[in-house]
C-alpha cells in the first residue's frame, strides 16, 4: 500500500487527478496530500458552480434540472477542492432526496449546496439543516405533516436510514417524531417556515427520552442515541473503505462521539485508517466518471452523459428511492455495464491531444496504467490482451477506462 | 505480463472446439456455441441462443426448463395501497378514508365478489375476472410485519429471510448447466429476487440503452470470464454474461434513441416493462422468468391522481401483455403475479395520502390460473391501525414454484401451504 498510498487516498477521496497533479502529489507525500486536501476543503468559502437565474422556480422546467445536474457533474471534475464534492456525494447518497419527487431542480441544488457547506462539519448542524431543507421537506412529506394528522415518511427515514439504522426505535418513536416535526412548510418559492397551529407542541416520550416537542430536541435526541455515532460511522467507512471491520467502525464511532459529533474528524479518521489497509471497492459509476473525466481532461457533452448515467443506474439528484443508490453488485448489471462501457467509450473519444493519449496510443501498458493514476501492480494479463485488441488512441483508451483496474480502486 | 493475443476464456473456447458449455466457478455461466474466437469481431449479431442445455426433469419438449413455463413478476415497489385499490363495501372504510376514498358511483363491481370492489382504473382487468383468469389476493404479507420498506421488500425477496439469496434465484439455481444470458431478466431496475447462489438475472433498464455503442464487445470479451472468486473476476463474469445479454437482445429489438431524463426513477412504466417481457419471452431467447419494476406506489401524499394514475398503467400493462401473449401463442405457458412490499395504514393521513402498513395485495393472471378470490379485509380487525396480514406470501410462492414444476421444500426455507390459484 505505502507506494500505491497518495494514488489510493485520491481515487478514494477526490475522484483521481491528472497525471502532472498527481506526480506533484506522490512527491510531496500522503500525509501532506491529507493536511492539504482537508486545508483546501475547510478553508474560506467553497465557490459555487451554479447560476441561480438558471434555475427558476418552476417545477416544471426540464432544462433547469438538466442544468442542475450537469453542473455538478462539471463542478465535480473541475473543482480544486474535490474533498467537498466527494463529501457532498456521499450525503447526497445518504440524506436522500430526488428530483423525480422535489420537480423544482433549484430545491435540490439548494440541498447539494448545504452538503458542500457543511458535509464536513457538525453533524448536528447537517441533520437539523436537512431536516428542514426545501427539497427534503417536499421529498419526505414534512411539509403537509400536520398536528392530529401527522406524515410519518420523514419521521421513520430519519430513524431508519438516515441517523441509526432498522431495529433501533419502535413504531411509538416513528409516531413521537412525526408528532414532533409536524409543522414545517415550504413555498414554492423555497421559503422555509414552522407554523405555529399546524405544529404539535405537545411533549412527546422519543427514543426515551421525555419532552420532546419540536425540530431541536428531535435532533438532540437523535444525537444522544446510542446508535448514531456507529451508524454515521458505518457510512462513512463503507463509502471510502468499502467493506469495513467491525473495530475499524467501533474506532471511528468512539473518535467520533467524542467529537461532539465533528463530520470532517470522522472523514479524516477513516482516511488514515484507509491508508494503512483498506478493502477493494468497485467504484460507483459516478465517481468512475468523475475520475476518468478527470485523469483524461475529457468533457463530452452532458445531455449524452446523462443519458448513459441513468442506464448504470446512477444519475445525480435521481437516486432510486430513499435508500439512495444499492451500490456493490448493482454496479455489475448488466445494463450498468452496458452504460459503463459506452461512457468509457464517449470519455476516451473527447480525450484532448495530451500524454494520456499519447500513451493510449502505443504499447507502453504499464505507462498507460501509470498516466490513468492506477495502482502499480498494473494491467493483468487479460486487460492488457484486449488493450492489444483495440486499435491504439481512444479505442484503446476506453478498454484501459473500463478495465478491472481502473473500475475497482 | 503475457504478450497472448487470447484471454483464458477465448483459449477455453478455442481449445473444446467451441462446442462445450463450461463451468465458470461460482458464476456459471452459457457460453455461446457460434460465436467467433476472433477478439476483433463484434459478436452483435453471431450468437445463438438456443436453449439446449437443461436436463430437468420438467424440461419442456422444446428442450426448456420448467416444463416449458413461464413466470413474470410485476413488483409495485413503495407499497401498494390495498384499500383505495379494492375498496371494501364497509361503511368504516368510508370513515377511514374521509377525503381520499374511491367514491362509491366510481368503484367497479366484480362478478361473484360482495365485500369489495375494484379502482375504476382497474376496470380493464374485469374481462380477465369474468374469464376466470385472474386471482385476487387480499390481506397478502408476512407475519409481525414491518413497517420498513427494506425490511418488507427483503421479506417479499427472500422468502421471509434477511439477506440470503432470493427465492426466484434459488429456484433458477436447480436448473442444471447454463441457462441463456436472458433466462432470467430484471426490467427497469434490479430484481433480488432472481439472484440466487449461482444465478444471476440480467438487468436491462431500457431495451433501447442496451446496446454497446462506440466501443467494440470484442474488446470487452477479451476481458471477460475467468474463474476466481475475488472482485476481479465478478467484474469480469459481467463483462461475459453483458457481451452475451446484449447481443441476443439485439436479435429481437429495434434500436431507438431517447436521451429524456424520465418521469420516473426506480422503475419503468409497468406499460413499458410488460411490452420488453413480451417481446422476451415472445422472442426465442431462452427467456422464462422475467420481473418488472415500477415505482412510484409510495404514496405518502396526494394519493388519489397518483394512484389512479399508476394503477391505469398496470392495467394497461396487464391487458396488452395478455394480448401480446396469445398473438405469440404462449398465454398458456404464462402467469403473471403482482407483489407490492406492503399495504399501507387503513386511515388515511393530513397529506392525502396513507403511510405504511401491512397486509397487501396481489393479483395472479394466467390461463393457468384458477380465478377466485383468496385472503380477506375485516376493518374491525385491523393490527395497529393497519389491514391484518392474513396470507403468507410463502404460499403465493408455493403456488409459482409449483407452476415451475418445482418442489417448493426444494426452494422455500420453511414449508407454506399451497394458495391455490393454479388450476
Amino acid at each position: 500500500m505505502s507506494d500505491d498510498a497518495v494514488r489510493w487516498l485520491h481515487r478514494r477521496a477526490s475522484f483521481g487527478l491528472p497525471i502532472d497533479a498527481l506526480r506533484r502529489a506522490e512527491a510531496a507525500g500522503v500525509a501532506a496530500e491529507l493536511d492539504s486536501m482537508f486545508a483546501m476543503a475547510q478553508a474560506a468559502e467553497v465557490a459555487d458552480p451554479w447560476d441561480d437565474a438558471a434555475l427558476p422556480m418552476d417545477p416544471r422546467d426540464p432544462d433547469a434540472r438538466r442544468y442542475a445536474i450537469a453542473t455538478w457533474l462539471s463542478a465535480m471534475v473541475t473543482t480544486e477542492r474535490p474533498l467537498v464534492e466527494r463529501t457532498a456525494w456521499m450525503w447526497h447518497g445518504h440524506f436522500v432526496s430526488a428530483l423525480d419527487k422535489v420537480r423544482t431542480a433549484r430545491f435540490m441544488v439548494d440541498q447539494i449546496r448545504l452538503f458542500r457547506r457543511s458535509g464536513l462539519g457538525r453533524a448536528r448542524e447537517l441533520l437539523s439543516a436537512v431536516t428542514t431543507d426545501p427539497a427534503m421537506l417536499v421529498y419526505l412529506d414534512l411539509r403537509t405533516s400536520t398536528a392530529g394528522q401527522p406524515n410519518e415518511n420523514f419521521a421513520r427515514e430519519l430513524l431508519e436510514l438516515f441517523a441509526l439504522g432498522e431495529g433501533a426505535y419502535t413504531e411509538a418513536d416513528v409516531q413521537a417524531g412525526a408528532a414532533a416535526l409536524t409543522g414545517w412548510t415550504v413555498t414554492k418559492e423555497g421559503a422555509v417556515r414552522l407554523v405555529p397551529r399546524r405544529h404539535d407542541d405537545s411533549a412527546h416520550r422519543f427514543l426515551g427520552v421525555d419532552g420532546v416537542h419540536d425540530l431541536d430536541t428531535v435532533i438532540d435526541a437523535v444525537l444522544r442515541h446510542g446508535s448514531f455515532a456507529p451508524f454515521i460511522s458505518g457510512v462513512v467507512a463503507s463509502e471510502f473503505l468499502g467493506s469495513a471491520g467491525a473495530d475499524t467502525v467501533a474506532s471511528l464511532s468512539d473518535r467520533f462521539a467524542r467529537s461532539d459529533h465533528d463530520l470532517g474528524l470522522l472523514v479524516r479518521a477513516a482516511l488514515e485508517a484507509g491508508i494503512d489497509a483498506s478493502q477493494e471497492m468497485l467504484s460507483a459509476p459516478v465517481p468512475w466518471l468523475v475520475t476518468a473525466m478527470r485523469v483524461t481532461g475529457s468533457s463530452p457533452n452532458p445531455r449524452q452523459i446523462a443519458r448513459h448515467l441513468r442506464t448504470a443506474g446512477q444519475l445525480p439528484m435521481l437516486p432510486p428511492n430513499v435508500a439512495g443508490w444499492p451500490g456493490g453488485a448493482a454496479w455489475l448489471a448488466s445494463s450498468s455495464v452496458v452504460a459503463r462501457a459506452n461512457l468509457a467509450a464517449l470519455v476516451a473519444a473527447h480525450t484532448p491531444d495530451g500524454e494520456v493519449l499519447a500513451v493510449a496510443s502505443g504499447d507502453a501498458f504499464d505507462e498507460l496504467s501509470d498516466v490513468l493514476g492506477l495502482y502499480r501492480s498494473g494491467f493483468s494479463d487479460d486487460t492488457v490482451a484486449a488493450l492489444r485488441a483495440a486499435p491504439g488512441g481512444p479505442d484503446r483508451l476506453a478498454v484501459a477506462l473500463l478495465s478491472p483496474e481502473f473500475l475497482i480502486a | 505480463m503475457s504478450q497472448s493475443p487470447f484471454t483464458r476464456r477465448q483459449l477455453f473456447r478455442l481449445g473444446a472446439g467451441g462446442v462445450v458449455v463450461l463451468g465458470l466457478g461460482a458464476c456459471d455461466r452459457r457460453t455461446s456455441d457460434s460465436r467467433s474466437p476472433s477478439p476483433t469481431t463484434s459478436t452483435k449479431s453471431t450468437t445463438s441462443s438456443s436453449a439446449t442445455t437443461s436436463t430437468t426433469a420438467t424440461t419442456a419438449a422444446d428442450g426448456r426448463p420448467f416444463g416449458g413455463r413461464r413466470l413474470v413478476l410485476v413488483q409495485m415497489n413503495g407499497g401498494n395501497d390495498l384499500l383505495n385499490t379494492m375498496p371494501p363495501n364497509d361503511g368504516r372504510y368510508m370513515d377511514l378514508r374521509p377525503t381520499i376514498r374511491v367514491a362509491e358511483t366510481d368503484r367497479v363491481s366484480l362478478a361473484g365478489l360482495d365485500d369489495a370492489t375494484l379502482h375504476p382504473s382497474l376496470a380493464p382487468l374485469v374481462p380477465h375476472w369474468d374469464a376466470g383468469r385472474m386471482a385476487i389476493v387480499r390481506g397478502i404479507g408476512f407475519e409481525a410485519p414491518n413497517r420498513s420498506h427494506f425490511v418488507s421488500m427483503d421479506r417479499w425477496w427472500r422468502a421471509d429471510q434477511l439477506g440470503g439469496p432470493g427465492w426466484l434465484g434459488v429456484a433458477m439455481d436447480t436448473v442444471p448447466g447454463e441457462t441463456p444470458p436472458l433466462f432470467a431478466a430484471a426490467l427497469g431496475a434490479g430484481a433480488p429476487v432472481l439472484a440466487g447462489v449461482r444465478s444471476q438475472p440480467t438487468l436491462i433498464v431500457s431495451p433501447d440503452s442496451f446496446r454497446f455503442d462506440g466501443i467494440d464487445p470484442a474488446w470487452i470479451d477479451a476481458m471477460a470470464g475467468g474463474d476466481g472468486d475475488d472482485l476481479t473476476s465478478a467484474v469480469r463474469h459481467a463483462f461475459a454474461r453483458t457481451v452475451d445479454a446484449v447481443a441476443d437482445l439485439g436479435r429481437i429489438t429495434a434500436e431507438e434513441d431517447t436521451d429524456e431524463i424520465p418521469e420516473r426513477e426506480g422503475g419503468a412504466t409497468i406499460v413499458n416493462g410488460l411490452a420488453l417481457a413480451a417481446e422476451l419471452l415472445a422472442g426465442d431467447v431462452g427467456t422464462q422468468v422475467v420481473v418488472v419494476s415500477a415505482s412510484g406506489f409510495d404514496t405518502h401524499a396526494g394519493q388519489v391522481s397518483t394512484q389512479a394514475a399508476l394503477l391505469q398503467d398496470l392495467a394497461d400493462g396487464l391487458v396488452a401483455f395478455d394480448a401480446a401473449m396469445d398473438a405469440a401463442g404462449l398465454a398458456d405457458e404464462v402467469m403473471v403475479v403482482t407483489t407490492s412490499e406492503f399495504g399501507r395504514r387503513a386511515v388515511e393521513n393530513g397529506s392525502g395520502g396513507t403511510d405504511h402498513g401491512a397486509g397487501g395485495l396481489s393479483f395472479v393472471l394466467g390461463r393457468g390460473v384458477r380465478g377466485g378470490a383468496h385472503g380477506h379485509v375485516d376493518l374491525g380487525d385491523l393490527l395497529d391501525g393497519d389491514v391484518r396480514p392474513v396470507v403468507d406470501p410463502l404460499s403465493l410462492f408455493t403456488d409459482c414454484l409449483e407452476w415451475l414444476g418445482l418442489d417448493p421444500a426444494t426452494v422455500l426455507p420453511r414449508p407454506a401451504s399451497a394458495l391455490g390459484v393454479l388450476r
